[in-house]
């Protein structure tokens, strides 16, 4: 008999990486994630998650790019929504500890914004991305309920137009049997 | 394994407009004022030497950018704290004063444009085109904006357009009714003529 499914909910921080780190470099503060998993195997889980990390970043200063120059602040956003597919192994038993590692294989929505004094400019975009995963499941006492934290690696992949956006996450919320 | 009553459709109630209400409030507020939003722009004909030009005017005439067949629009508020701000850079900068009625080496074209987004252009032939039109690099000005183009009096095409020099455009002090919306200006047009140091004359 397959374990209970579980619900999950997350409070997530993020570093960003590469051509993101160079847009956005301030660690992230401000996401979440949730998602759903049925065991398939006693071991084996395949499920759906959903998540948002916001990124941002204030600057005031002036900028020269040939014959242009520019003052003024300038402030940059991105919002990541990683929709994926997921398929996790883990240790251990329901009611004891467990550590779980695995894959989500699905899309990022990428919104992406800048402002410039009064002027604001947007470019929203689809990505297939990857979000392999590792983390921990440690049961609250008796209860349905269990304290999960984990770390995961969001890579959306580069388009025609657009460059790859990449972050490490560390996530900290709960699970719960259902 | 023990039956519980799931929570789950619970939860995904709580969650979808949990979601929708996040998917409205993903951008943070870094509180900033208006004073925050002011920003100058200046662009320059690279191909032009700007030393071999010596004196100036101003036109008295403003262009309303959103009413630009109109030659005689009204003139935007503080209009002459911003020639006063103009006129004394253009000194500081060894241009001498204004020679209004006649005409210097170059002309100072003033416009403005109150809640309009539009574009300026590359270096061409001087025009206020309006709706505006895409010629290589482009900028948006929205908002409050004031625009100052320097243009080559001995150079005119056809059309009576003077060839454009330098350009810089101010935005977002229109918008302003604080009480250092006088300074803002001042330090604004300050700012245009310190990231030009190529009309210099000193």
């Amino acid at each position: 008999m397959a374990y209970d499914p579980l619900t999950t909910f997350t409070y997530n921080m993020a570093q960003p990486l590469g051509e993101l780190k160079d847009f956005t470099p301030d660690f992230s503060w401000r996401g979440w994630s949730f998602g759903y998993r049925s065991f398939i195997r006693d071991h084996l889980s395949l499920g759906v998650s959903f998540s948002w990390q916001g990124f941002s970043q204030m600057e005031s200063g002036t900028y020269t790019e040939g014959s242009v120059t520019a003052t003024g602040t300038q402030v940059r956003y991105v919002n990541a929504y990683p929709i994926m597919a997921t398929g996790y192994a883990y240790t251990g038993e329901p009611g004891g500890f467990r550590l779980y590692g695995g894959l989500g294989v699905g899309t990022f929505y990428i919104q992406e914004r800048f402002d410039f004094g009064l002027n604001i400019f947007y470019d929203n975009h689809w990505h297939f991305g990857l979000v392999p995963e590792a983390g921990l499941l440690l049961p609250l006492g008796g209860s349905p309920w269990n304290l999960l934290g984990n770390v995961t690696y969001n890579y959306a992949f580069g388009t025609k137009n657009n460059n790859s956006i990449s972050y490490v996450g560390f996530n900290v919320g709960f699970a719960l049997e259902n | 394994m023990r039956k519980r009553k799931t929570i789950l459709p619970i939860m995904i109630a709580v969650m979808i407009p949990a979601v929708l209400f996040i998917f409205n409030s993903c951008y943070k507020d870094y509180g900033l004022t208006t004073a925050d939003y002011d920003a100058v722009i200046t662009v320059y004909d690279e191909e032009k030497d700007l030393q071999d030009y010596t004196t100036y005017n101003i036109d008295p005439n403003w262009t309303d950018l959103n009413d630009p067949d109109n030659d005689n629009p009204p003139k935007p508020t503080n209009w002459s704290t911003f020639e006063s701000a103009i006129k004394n850079e253009m000194t500081n900068y060894g241009w001498g004063d204004d020679l209004y009625p006649a005409t210097g080496d170059v002309t100072l074209k003033l416009a403005y444009s109150e809640t309009a987004y539009f574009y300026s252009y590359c270096y061409s032939y001087w025009g206020w085109y309006y709706p505006p039109y895409w010629c290589g690099t482009s900028y948006a000005y929205s908002g409050g904006t004031v625009i100052i183009q320097m243009g080559d009096a001995n150079d005119v095409d056809d059309d009576g357009n003077l060839h454009a020099l330098w350009h810089a455009g101010i935005n977002g002090i229109l918008n302003d009714t604080t009480i250092n919306l006088i300074q803002r200006i001042n330090d604004a047009v300050a700012q245009a003529y310190v990231q030009s140091p190529y009309l210099d004359r000193n």
